[in-house]
């Protein structure tokens, strides 16, 4: 079962060919049956992993959607121009339980859940702590439900 | 209620999604076209394309739409009129009483969409605007979000992106600074993506659910190409939005280049249920052909048309069909079949102006969003 480390890893790798140029947007979409209370942090590495892949430093965060429901969206601005959608959902996933589409200016990296191992298994993120200044970031967006700045 | 025979009028010709829209049209026995038209005082080269449609058709060309409204043998119009044109064109017939096949988005200014609205109410006809909701696909996804197999509808996710055009000629660095009111929509060389392509989530997201959108947060961006930027325009939109109820939605869209996709591009929807999620991608269930003839390749660059929008254009420029994913189910009926179905049973259709124009403010309340950087509430103030 591929986790999402592993996905990390062939992205970077893919990205560093410069294959398809510069990274532009990035769809991630994470399934699993994560507590509540652990969905803030995933956010939080998700939006850490995409922010490596983009190579930018991240300026807004908006959730939508709420953890205790289950469901919430960030939509991350990176200062150059960049953007992303993470959506993160505590449902029976599919495959190895994440999704991605990403865009860059001289073609695309998709990884379908349904490409997957022929197995569903909730979404096995990294280890560790989140960064704490993205954690902090998520968290206030799931608060206020309006575009939060990201401290350079 | 009408019955078929149905005379249709086409309104625009060439260079415009009227040479799909006629084809379709002329390929059903309920109709017959009757001629091309448009407005009396369009330019040369507008006048030239709707003649050579026209000519290609085998029908005339009435160069004064008032008096081919008022002929007798025309009860469907079909308008593909240019955006700039297009709400005072579909008000002009609807009072004329003809049932209207639109092209999309419905029109770029909410004064528009709202007197269109209001002109095919009092005149009682019936209209329809091009959608995906006719595909197979989206049948099946309705079939899904009807059935409640999914438990609480939690989330919907959608992605909508046309694999065409020459990328990577953009100049990156920065975000794109958007406008509000958008001001230009199509132009030879670019069109406003985030309203070109994403207009088709939005409407199949409202159609699945039946529910309005409350707010709406987006960004527009500049990441393909060149011309798009040039004429500042642009080629990628991303929205996160609320519905009615607390319904999460996001929606990303636009224009990414002919090599970024195997097929005709990314067109996929997640429907995140507290039971079970549906992916349905219009791409599945495929076939994947690998063969030992040449890959595809992308055609020369028509500089009538570097985009790809158009049939006739990338015809001339020998667009060769990419066959690595052949698709396996069911082939979809023309979307002007539904809309001919709807009027042989006098039924309105389920994208009819009504419903477009909401669409149309989810665009504009998206343009204001990423114009100020600001979540924007609908219904959006009128006046």
């Amino acid at each position: 079962m591929a986790s999402l480390a592993d996905l990390h890893r062939a992205v970077q790798a893919t990205l560093a060919t410069k294959r398809v140029g510069t990274p532009v947007f990035a769809r991630l979409l994470i399934q699993g049956q994560e507590k509540a209370e652990a969905i803030p942090a995933q956010l939080a590495r998700a939006a850490g992993m995409v922010k490596e892949w983009m190579g930018q430093p991240l300026n807004r965060v908006l959730a939508t959607g709420s953890a205790a429901d289950g469901q919430v969206s960030l939509t991350l601005q990176f200062r150059d121009g960049a953007a992303a959608l993470i959506g993160c959902a505590r449902t029976p996933p599919r495959g190895d339980g994440f999704d991605l589409l990403l865009l860059g200016n001289h073609g695309a990296v998709y990884h379908d859940a349904g490409s997957a191992s022929l197995w569903d298994e909730t979404a096995a993120l990294p280890a560790g702590a989140p960064d704490a200044e993205l954690l902090a970031a998520v968290e206030e967006a799931l608060r206020s439900g309006k575009p939060v700045e990201v401290k350079p | 209620m009408s019955k078929p025979p149905y005379g249709v009028l086409l309104v625009t010709g060439s260079h415009t999604h009227q040479e799909n829209y006629a084809a379709a049209f002329a390929a059903d026995r309920r109709c017959k076209l009757v001629a091309v038209t448009d407005e009396a005082d369009v330019d040369r080269k507008r006048r030239e394309l709707n003649e050579r449609l026209a000519r290609a058709l085998g029908v005339p060309y009435l160069p004064d739409l008032a008096k081919a409204l008022a002929r007798k043998d025309v009860q469907v119009v079909s308008v593909c009129a240019p955006p700039e044109r297009r709400g005072r064109i579909i008000v002009q017939c609807a009072r004329a009483g003809k049932h209207l096949y639109l092209d999309k988005s419905l029109a770029p200014k909410l004064a528009e969409a709202d007197a269109i609205v209001a002109a095919v109410k009092r005149a009682g006809v019936k209209s329809h605007m091009f959608s995906f909701i006719t595909q197979p696909w989206a049948a099946e996804a309705k079939r899904w979000a009807d059935s409640g197999k999914l438990g609480k509808l939690l989330a919907l996710h959608a992605d909508t992106f046309f694999a065409k055009g020459k990328t990577g000629t953009a100049r990156l660095g920065k975000p794109r600074k958007e406008e509000y009111p958008p001001e230009r929509h199509q132009l030879v060389e670019a069109k406003r993506e985030l309203d070109n392509v994403g207009v088709y989530p939005i409407t199949l997201i409202r159609w699945l659910t039946g529910k309005k959108f409350r707010s709406v947060y987006a960004i527009t961006a500049n990441y393909f190409f060149a011309e798009h930027q040039k004429h500042n325009v642009e080629d990628f939109g991303l929205l996160t939005c609320m519905l009615e109820g607390g319904l999460p939605v996001t929606i990303a869209a636009g224009r990414c280049g002919w090599m970024s996709h195997p097929a005709g591009g990314v067109n996929r929807l997640v429907l995140v249920g507290s039971e079970r999620t549906l992916v349905i991608d219009a791409n599945r269930p495929r076939l994947e052909v690998f063969t030992d003839e040449q890959p595809w390749l992308p055609p020369n660059v028509n500089p009538a048309d570097p985009m790809g929008f158009w049939t006739s254009t990338q015809e001339e420029v020998h667009l060769r069909p990419k066959r690595a994913w052949v698709p396996v189910g069911p082939a979809a009926a023309s979307d002007a079949a539904y809309f001919l179905d709807r009027l042989d049973a006098g039924k309105d259709s389920e994208m009819s102006a009504a419903e477009a124009a909401l669409a149309t403010e989810v665009l504009l309340a998206g343009y204001r969003s990423a114009a100020t950087g600001e979540v924007v509430k609908l219904p959006l103030a009128r006046g």
